[in-house]
């Protein structure tokens, strides 16, 4: 399992009030507002806590075959910083399990992801296409996922499918049958990010 | 308020975080809020908390995290608002 997500920091910016009354408190537990409110920039806190958050749901969701939102059920226990600069490491909590999230944050974006062992993250790529139309930017998306998997099966793009389940997870298919290889995407405003993981060699 | 000023009320509410106009058009109770009609997550939280103020109610935890389509968000309106 892998999940990641991306978010647009000038979209973010523009489109959503984290100010709002009762905004942080559907989203956050305690110890969460708690970072926000103590964070050197609260607004980079928000995203960087909400990517890492999504990036965990994407990989319970894809686990345990479910979806819910309950942004508080997926609860930060730990946030640290790394020797590099703007490199973050989050350990989250379900009630399954335990995911450790790695995120980055510059003044474009905000980036998160998180694998499962046996499962590492073995090649990701980022998409900047400020002017796609959704519909541009979603075939973009699927052509990089493909390139990934074609990388790794050492194969034409054409040999790979692509198909979301009914949770909205895209499975990969090559030659038609589905992989232990897993796929994770993420898009918001200018900025996607596609990852793929699998066993690692 | 009826089933469908309800239904109404609520498509004025998710009026504004669609980024699927077409899918929002053929809107129907199985609508799903981030399948269907592309609706951010993050937003998600916008539209729980303009359902409290207009129905004057509060959705906790257990009742917000079933709230994925339109037919869960109208039941969870039902259930508060009576």
């Amino acid at each position: 399992m892998i999940g990641n997500d991306i978010v647009d920091v000038k979209t973010a910016c523009q489109s959503s009030n984290w100010h709002r009354p009762g905004y942080l408190g559907k989203l956050f537990t305690d110890r969460e507002q708690a970072l926000i409110h103590q964070a050197n920039d609260p607004e980079q806190q928000v995203w960087l806590l909400w990517a890492c958050k999504e990036a965990a749901y994407k990989a319970w969701s894809t686990e345990f075959h479910q979806r819910r939102y309950a942004p508080r059920s997926l609860q930060v226990v730990e946030w640290s910083s790394t020797q590099e600069a703007d490199h973050f490491q989050a350990v989250l909590h379900t009630q399954e399990r335990t995911y450790m999230v790695k995120a980055q944050a510059n003044e474009n974006f905000i980036s998160s992801s998180t694998e499962v062992a046996p499962i590492h993250i073995l090649d990701r790529q980022l998409l900047h296409t400020p002017d796609a139309l959704p519909k541009q930017r979603s075939t973009a998306i699927r052509q990089t996922a493909a390139e990934l998997a074609a990388r790794h099966f050492q194969c034409r793009p054409d040999k790979i499918n692509i198909r979301k389940n009914e949770l909205g997870r895209p499975i990969l298919y090559y030659l038609n049958e589905p992989q232990s290889a897993f796929l994770s995407w993420s898009h918001h405003g200018a900025w996607a990010e596609v990852m793929l993981g699998s066993l690692a060699h | 308020m009826n089933q469908a000023e309800r239904l109404e009320a609520l498509r004025r509410i998710i009026k504004p975080y669609v980024t699927d106009e077409e899918a929002f058009g053929n809107l129907t109770e199985e609508t799903d809020f981030i399948k269907d009609l592309k609706i951010n997550s993050a937003h998600l939280v916008d539209i729980i908390l303009d359902v409290e103020d207009e129905f004057d109610i509060e959705i906790e935890d257990e009742a917000m995290e079933k709230m994925l389509t339109v037919k869960a968000a109208l039941s969870v309106i039902e259930e508060k608002a009576g």
